[in-house]
């Protein structure tokens, strides 16, 4: 497709109201860029005012805008306005009310919301290989991206989200943890100690674990609510967020929890006496940076390009505890950060452990949730 | 001609969003969450088919019903020690009854984990006093919830029966007095009644307040305590479904509604408001 | 051996901060008297009927009931009935439960409380209006069902704090009469507060003047009116003019003081010849009269104020402006018209 069908199209879209006026040039001037022209319009069009980019707040957003968009604006001069959502969900609700084009970076922190986002038509393709730092990563995500989007993924992956097993080494005996994996969960010893994820998903795919089953390919459900009835009736708090978990596990309140392997980091970080184990068929996913459909690429590019550099990651993973997904064969990991990581094995490897199929999730979505708020509600 | 700023505001503040939310709990919602504008029953045969929805807004009234109780309770006498001070202290005590609400709702909510925690302020004192050994749970259970609701919701209460105490003339009192009855009786037979209409709207107040907070179930309630709004939050926002939520929503906006009618009428507020007035 | 006073106050004080609403009060009602409590706003005089009633207690000083002292008998046991300025009825109440509420504590049967409500009802002449609120009552009526409610009980005293004074001046005139007839028929020893002093005047068979937490004078309304122990309560009953003096000759209890050229009158008094003096005289003791031309105080109408049966003069004198009333019988006085002042030496008092 040549430069000028490319643009009639767009203009097009313009007009019937698809797109609006800043999409329109920020996509016309990809256009533009993408046919090696240098008109004034795609100048404009090409160094658009601003980016926007939404994350999950906090410290770890602070983070980012210091290791990654504060020398983005400084190399490009585009500004980058910061929002903050505390559920993908909810954001989803957001970005929906939104006019398009409105939105354009958003963290992305599991494969289930980046199926339904793509699902939901609001991607935006990227070439990969415009991004050429993203070679030194694994590859495994990136395929898992395309698969769902059915063709170029529309963001990219570079980090890893893990889930273990968390207790207080000081109250429970690691070694039975270890050995009972994600049964300790149900150990009657540890009521009224132990906490969890006030979430349909984790929670079902604890359960099918606790039964013997593949999280991702479920036979037997009625097993899988009666395991998460047990769990009901020994867990003192289903929490709701990871700030919340953590202060269960150092407040005293618990001693034992599923947590998420970020906050355990910043836990020990703290001195807390909080281990940490990853049983076989833990849940893991796939972290990175969603682009909405819209959203000029060119400058798109140049973040990652940033974002994706080795000493960012280390940065980031020193500090925030964050994973980075690098291909070991081609990036040398700082023993340092070999040993403290999370989603490191005791060797120093980094553990896959086991993805969500968010086509299997999202096809029992509705009827799950549903359900799983009753179990919850009422044994 | 006068009313009609007040109408105005009623129907577009109120009668508007309630009518479209009524509107959208007969929309369709298709796998991916989106509404789409098509007419489907499909919302209100989940809700009526599914006991589920109506145990947890009987539930949602006990919780309620209980909180409103232990407000009144507790905050009559605290109005009515307000209205026996002096002046100054008067002006005082309402600033730091309504200092709290300058904080928000949430970080207020969240201090109590502080309070009723294991390690927290109530069990470290009795623990320093030698009275308990192991922590008392006092956090994520109905106690917390109620603690919650109370601190929430007391305010409301208090500066209601104030209001309801200060129309109550003290001559009255004074009166009762002079022909014979102690102050007890006094109390009992003259300002109690004629500070039943702040008593009274005060506890609607509260009740109303009460059944709607999903917020303090989700930060101090334990296992199981979820209540109807909280319903109303999964069905929105991580469900994504909006139609579902707004059926919720409706049928609590009509229970309300009829709750409120029904206890105008069994406690004659209006007739004792009128009496009073006049 | 005379009885013992219904009520006493023997040097009652009552401080609230350093404000002393009631100094150092000696007070003393007869069995069955009727005393009204006469003074301008915030004078002291509610709370002398609240400490009277036991609502209130002193600072220091004794309250003395029939020989007894009852500043320890707390409210509810001093049997007293009190009618209040806004008549204090209560609201969720019928004028029959009102009335019957003070029976009810003194444990009377049902029967007997029926009956002595509704004799009480017909006393202050509203036998139909039993089975109404107070917010079905007219103002007056709301006043009368309050005084049942107060007499009801038979107190031992019978306590009024400006209770006419929320009512319009018919109503007013009316319910004075009303409750001095019903307060005579009964006997009741009644403190009546009040600061008009036409009510005080025609109710009551003594007044004490208060002023500043402080008895100014006592004595019955023709003592009082007649013979006021000083320019303040002289003036709390009515116009008082200010006329300068010198005294020309003085003895036995008589002076003769010149008010002007070729004026002079006969004082009672003693003071020094030469001395200068203020006499004070009721507006309605100084008299306009043709100027025959004979020596007197002259001067010229400079207002009229029209009052029906009475009119009331401003007259310029000098450098000084008097105030006359007189009966309204002959023709109004047009203003300018100049008069001749005509007083007796006996209404004049010594400021
Ligand atoms: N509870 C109180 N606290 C402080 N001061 C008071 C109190 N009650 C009365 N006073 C003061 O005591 C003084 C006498 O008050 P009191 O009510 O007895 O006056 P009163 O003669 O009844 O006046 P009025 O004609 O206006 O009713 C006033 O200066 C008043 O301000
Ligand atoms: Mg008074």
């Amino acid at each position: 497709m040549d430069f000028h069908q490319q643009g009639e199209r767009l203009l097009a879209r313009y007009r019937d109201g698809d797109i609006d006026r800043r999409g329109f040039l920020g996509a016309l001037g990809a256009a533009c860029a993408a046919a090696g022209l240098a008109s004034p319009l795609a100048a404009y069009a090409q160094q658009p005012q601003s980016l926007r980019f939404d994350g999950w707040g906090g410290v770890g957003q602070q983070a980012l805008t210091r290791h990654i968009f504060t020398p983005f604006t400084e190399r490009t001069g585009v500004q980058i306005r910061q929002g903050s959502f505390s559920g993908w969900e909810e954001f989803l609700t957001r970005v929906r009310a939104g006019s398009p084009g409105e939105y354009n970076i958003c963290s992305l922190s599991n494969l289930v919301s980046y199926y339904t986002f793509t699902q939901g038509n609001l991607g935006q393709a990227l070439d990969i290989s415009k991004i050429p730092r993203f070679a030194s990563y694994d590859q495994r995500g990136l395929e898992a991206f395309k698969r769902l989007s059915g063709g170029e993924a529309c963001a990219v992956p570079f980090q890893l989200t893990t889930i273990g097993i968390a207790y207080n080494r000081d109250k429970v005996d690691g070694a039975s943890v270890r050995q009972q994996g994600v049964q300790s969960l149900l150990n009657d010893r540890y009521r009224g100690r132990i906490v969890g994820e006030n979430n349909w998903l984790r929670r079902i795919w604890y359960a099918a674990l606790q039964s013997g089953q593949d999280p991702n390919a479920i036979r037997d459900m009625d097993a899988v609510w009666d395991r998460i009835r047990q769990s009901r009736r020994l867990v003192t708090k289903y929490w709701g967020s990871g700030a919340e978990q953590m202060s269960l596990l150092s407040n005293g309140t618990a001693d034992i929890s599923d947590a998420w392997g970020l906050r355990v980091f910043h836990l020990r970080k703290q001195g807390h006496p909080i281990d940490i184990v990853y049983p076989q068929g833990i849940y893991t996913d796939i972290a990175g940076m969603f682009v909405f459909r819209g959203t000029p690429l060119t400058p798109v590019y140049e973040m990652f390009d940033i974002v994706l550099r080795e000493e960012v990651q280390f940065a980031l993973a020193e500090q925030e505890g964050s994973t980075p997904l690098f291909d070991p064969a081609k990036v040398d990991v700082p023993q340092a950060l070999r040993t403290t990581l999370p989603g490191y094995d005791e060797e120093g490897r980094l553990r896959l452990g086991v993805f969500p199929d968010p086509v299997y999730w999202n096809g029992h979505g509705d009827a799950w949730q549903r359900r799983y708020t009753q179990v919850m509600a009422r044994g | 001609m006068l009313a009609a700023p007040a109408v105005g505001c009623v129907v577009a503040f109120i009668l508007l969003p309630v009518l479209a939310m009524a509107l959208h709990s007969f929309w369709l919602r298709d796998p991916n969450g989106i509404v789409i504008q098509q007419f489907t029953l499909t919302s209100w045969r989940e809700f009526l088919d599914d006991p589920f929805y109506l145990e947890v807004l009987g539930r949602t009234g006990r919780l309620a019903a209980i909180t409103t109780l232990i407000c009144a309770l507790v905050g009559y006498p605290v109005a009515y020690t307000l209205i026996l001070m002096p002046d100054r202290f008067r002006a005082l005590m309402i600033l730091l009854l309504f200092l709290p609400s300058w904080i928000s709702f949430v970080v207020r909510t969240m201090s109590w984990l502080h309070v009723l925690g294991p390690g927290g302020l109530v069990n470290l004192l009795l623990r320093r006093m030698g009275v308990i050994e192991e922590p008392l749970p006092l956090l994520y259970n109905d106690f917390s919830i109620y603690v919650g609701m109370v601190h929430y919701t007391l305010t409301y209460m208090v500066l209601n029966i104030y209001i309801g105490l200060q129309s109550v003339d003290r001559n009255l009192v004074d009166a009762a007095r002079t022909l014979g009855a102690k102050g007890w009786h006094a109390f009992l037979e003259v300002t109690l009644p004629l500070s039943l209409p702040g008593l009274m709207a005060g506890s609607l107040l509260v009740f109303i307040l009460a059944a709607g907070t999903y917020i303090t179930p989700l930060i101090l309630g334990g296992t199981g305590n979820v209540y109807y709004s909280n319903l109303i939050y999964e069905a929105v926002i991580p469900q994504l479904d909006w139609p579902l939520g707004a059926t919720l929503a409706v049928v609590f906006i009509v229970v309300l509604t009829a709750v409120i009618g029904l206890y105008a009428r069994l406690a004659g507020v209006g007739t004792l408001f009128r009496k009073v007035s006049a | 051996m005379s009885a013992p006073a219904a009520v006493e106050m023997r040097r009652v004080s009552r401080h609230y901060g350093s404000v002393a609403a009631v100094d150092d009060l000696d007070l003393t009602i007869a069995e069955g008297e009727f005393v009204a409590l006469l003074g301008s706003s915030g004078c002291g005089k509610t709370t002398t009927l609240r400490m009277m009633a036991g609502l209130e207690q002193p600072s220091s000083g004794d309250i003395v009931v029939k020989g007894r002292r009852v500043n320890d008998v707390p409210v509810h046991a001093r049997n007293v009935g009190m009618v209040f300025q806004n008549h204090a009825l209560f609201p969720h109440r019928t004028a029959f439960e009102n009335i019957a509420f003070g029976l009810k504590y003194r444990k009377v049967p049902k029967p007997e409380i029926a009956r002595r409500v509704a004799r009480a009802l017909e006393v202050v002449r509203l036998p139909h209006v039993a089975d109404r609120l107070p917010s079905q009552l007219s103002g007056g009526q709301q006043q009368r069902i309050a005084v049942a409610r107060a007499i009801v009980i038979e107190p031992d005293l019978l306590l009024f704090d400006e209770p006419l004074s929320a009512l319009d001046a018919g109503l007013r005139d009316e319910l004075r009469v009303e409750l001095k007839r019903i307060q005579k028929s009964l006997g009741i020893t009644t403190v009546f507060v009040t600061h008009d002093q036409q009510e005080a005047l025609s109710m009551a068979d003594r007044i004490v003047v208060m002023h500043g937490g402080r008895k100014r004078q006592e004595g019955t309304p023709e003592d009082i009116y007649r013979a006021p122990n000083s320019e303040f309560v002289m003036r709390f009953f009515g116009r008082v003019n200010s006329l300068p003096g010198t005294v020309t000759s003085a003895g036995g209890g008589t002076m003769q003081v010149a008010l002007a050229e070729g004026v002079s009158l006969p004082v009672p008094g003693d003071a020094a010849p030469g001395t200068k003096l203020s006499l004070l005289l009721r507006a309605e003791r100084l008299r306009l009269v043709p100027d025959d031309g004979t020596p007197a105080l002259r001067g010229h109408v400079t207002g009229v104020d029209y009052l029906g049966m009475m009119v009331r003069y401003d007259v310029a004198c000098g450098g000084e402006t008097f105030q006359a009333i007189q009966p309204a019988e002959d023709a109004v006085l047009p203003i300018g018209t100049p008069v001749a002042l005509s007083l007796r030496g006996e209404d004049l008092v010594l400021s």
